[in-house]
Parts: C-alpha cells; structure tokens; sequence
C-alpha cells in the first residue's frame, strides 16, 4: 500500500518537472517578460532602471504589467506620437514606458490622476526617471479635467474606473487625428466601451497584451 | 461530421461565446468605412472561406498588420512572402488611407498569380507590386526608406531577412514577424539587439512585433 503510494507520487513529481521543463522550454519566446527590454542611451537605461525598482516596489496600484508597457512605448513611436494623453497615471509606470518613446519623438504626455497620494508617487518617478519635463499630471475627476484638452491627440491611453471607460471614449474620440490610437487597459471589465469600438466603421480594434485585455484602437483615416 | 456539426454542442459553444460577450478579436467582424473597403474586405472574406490560403495570416493577424501600417503612416511597406495575398489585403486597407504602396516577394508563380487575381478584384493592384522569384536575392533591388517590414517567408531565412532590410528600416519603423516561434536565430537577433523593441500578439502570440527605436 505504502509502496504503491510512493510509487504514485514520485510519477506525479515526474510529469510536473517534464510539464515545468516543457513550459520553459517552448515558452521560451512566446512570453514577453521572458526577454527584458534593453537599453539604447544612459537615458533609456535611466527609465528603465526607475520601472525596474517600481516595479518591484510592490505598491503596483493596478499599474499595468511589463508586456503591456512595452506595446505602448512600441505604439506610441511607431506612431510618431507628439501629443499622448492617459486617463489614470495611477503611480506612473505606463507614463514611463510611453516617456520612452516621447523622449524620441519629441512627444508629451498629459496624464490624469483623482488619487493625490499615487499622483505624488508618480511625479517622484517621473522625476528620478528623469522624464519629468515630457509629462504634466492633473490631478482631479478626468470625467471633467479632460474638458480642457483642445489639441489634436496621437494616442490616448485609458487605464482608470471601468465604468468610465465609454464617456472618457465619447469625449476624446473627436480630438484623436486621424490615424490616432486609443488604447485600453483590462477592456474585459469594460463591456460597453468594447461594444463601442468594435461597432464604429471608422475604428479598428485589436486585443493584445496580457490576456488580451489591451484593447487596441485605430481611428482610422 | 465535425464538432461544429453536432447540435448540441454547437449550441452550447454558441452559448458560451454569448455569455463572453464581444471581447475576443475576431467575433467582432472588421467592418467598413467606405464602399473601397467593403471590397476588399469581401474579397478577403471569400479567400478565407475557399480554405486555400496556403498559410496565410489569420484575421487575427492581419488586423494587426492593418492597424499598425496605418498608424504609422505608412508610405512604403515590404513583404517577404506573398502567399495567396491576403496579408497583402490587409495592408492593403491601410495603404488606400496612408497613400503609401507594398512590394511583395513571392517564389510560387502558382500562389503569386492567384494573389494578383485577388489585388485585381480587391481594387488594390494600383497599390501593389509583386517580385517573383528567390527573395534573398531578389530584395537586392530594394530602397529605403521602408515604414513596415512583414516577414512571412521561409522560416530559416529570416535572420538573413532581417540583416539586409534593417537598414533600410527608418528610425520609427516596425519589422514584424509571423510564425516567431518557429525562427529562433531571428527571435534571438531581434530581442538581443538595444536599438529594438520587441512584444509578440497576435494569434497564438506568434506575431513578433518590432520597433526599430529612433
């Protein structure tokens, strides 16, 4: 009895180590975290460094997650963004991956904060990122603090309460250029803003990142 | 008889597409903003329905390639690897709107000519240029600058892809790569390299995503 019993478990063992091993191995390239983003200049590295000790910081906020950043740093250059805008800074690390890029496209970021206290955060990391010229933080309900943006916008990124998503969406869609990106984060939660941009012919949009809960969004030309 | 044939079953997967509601890719159609897009978008509807797409990008994927030539701004984009062009129509969509044109190597006469009917009747041709024959020597004839690289030729030959037209790639500009998974030397190129940035997505995360930093 006792024998068969350690017979069972050590065939156990077995197939999760072959599983494990497996999972290492073909994953090997099929997970993004797998290859960490380098740096290209001091100031890059600088950034980096700064998301790195954030991130393991532990006090995430629901900040988004490495893969995801990097699509928008990916997004926000390829576009050639010079005027990005996101909805929920929370303690600032997606605004970091998208200061990568504005540092090289001579872009800047507008980013909206209620929370005071992860707004505070957020400035001192943007500050040892050194990236703190590329990005004015508003603080205040964003539902009316947007109302003051005029400028047409590259890319908008929305990261904030779920329940907001649609309105954020109907009131910055207008300003986005043709061409323009909206990008949106843990979209699963966010049932009517999918419906609205999976139903407009002049979108299009894809899900990427982890899970595919990134919603992204071409406004077409 | 298939899975999908069965009631019962497809019933019940039509059931649980239902209750997930709209969020997956692909369950929600692309749709059209003009009557030039409905055309090549009814093509392209078609050539997937036939089943002979000789591997050819799934929606998934060609959304994606659609999405970023014309966020981009695309002016100029190269692809290794025709097939039976619906890639090619994809890019196409975004090329219309951007102004911008595709060159497209294929080796197969047969799977180049049948993508040069599908051009014809997408009303895209205008935008398209295919170069049959060996693309590592033909891409020999290429000028940058190039906005989109699409890799989807032979899988062991994308690192030497990748060695010839990066630079030709301007700064800003986006490489991606289908099937990554299958062309490890060129993973490891492409993700070892600090002037790029690589993310994969797409249909089973197998699209490699990357950005030539500026």
């Amino acid at each position: 009895m006792n024998a068969k019993r350690i017979v069972v478990i050590g065939l156990l063992f077995g197939l999760a180590c072959v599983a494990w091993s497996q999972r290492r191995g073909f994953g090997r390239f099929s997970r993004q975290g797998d290859v960490p983003a380098l740096a290209k200049s001091d100031a890059e590295k600088k950034v980096l460094a700064t998301l790195d000790q954030a991130q393991r910081g532990g006090e995430m906020f629901q900040n988004v997650p490495v893969s995801d950043g990097r699509i928008l740093r990916i997004l926000a250059e390829t576009a050639g963004a010079k005027n990005a805008v996101e909805i929920g800074t929370s303690t600032g690390l997606s605004g970091m991956w998208l200061s990568l890029a504005l540092r090289e496209t001579g872009g800047k970021l507008t980013t909206f904060e209620m929370d005071r206290g992860r707004a505070a955060t957020a400035r001192s990391n943007f500050k040892a990122a050194g990236v703190d010229h590329l990005v004015t933080i508003v603080e205040g309900d964003a539902h009316k603090t947007i109302s003051r943006l005029k400028e047409p916008i590259d890319l908008v990124f929305i990261d904030a309460d779920k329940e907001g998503y649609l309105d954020y969406l109907n009131k910055l869609l207008p300003l986005v250029r043709p061409g323009g990106l909206i990008l949106a984060h843990n979209v699963e939660t966010a049932p009517d803003y999918v419906r609205a941009v999976t139903t407009n012919p002049e979108l299009e949009t894809v899900f990427a990142g982890d899970g595919g809960g990134l919603g992204v969004t071409l406004k077409k030309h | 008889m298939t899975f999908q044939q069965i009631p019962m079953l497809g019933l019940a997967r039509r059931i649980r597409r239902a209750l997930r509601g709209p969020n997956r890719l692909g369950e929600a159609p692309a749709l059209a903003a003009s009557e030039a897009e409905r055309r090549v978008l009814a093509i392209l509807d078609e050539a997937q329905k036939s089943g002979r797409t000789f591997r050819s990008v799934p929606a998934t994927d060609g959304r994606i390639l659609r999405l970023l030539a014309e966020a981009t701004g695309a002016q100029k984009v190269v692809e290794i690897g025709t097939s039976t062009g619906l890639s090619g129509m994809w890019l196409g969509l975004a090329l219309m709107r951007t102004g911008g044109k595709l060159i497209t190597f294929e080796n197969d006469p047969g799977r180049a000519a049948v993508a040069r009917a599908h051009f014809q009747r997408a009303g895209i041709d205008s935008l398209i240029t295919i170069i049959e024959g060996d693309a590592h020597e033909t891409i020999s004839s290429l000028e940058g600058p190039i906005d989109l690289l699409f890799l989807d030729g032979d899988k062991p030959g994308y690192a030497d892809y990748l060695t010839r037209l990066l630079p030709l790639v301007r700064p800003g500009g986006l490489i991606l790569a289908h099937n990554m998974n299958l062309a490890p030397t060129y993973a490891k190129a492409i993700t070892s390299d600090p002037g790029l940035e690589t993310v994969l997505a797409g249909h089973e995360k197998q699209l490699g995503i990357t950005l030539k930093k500026r």
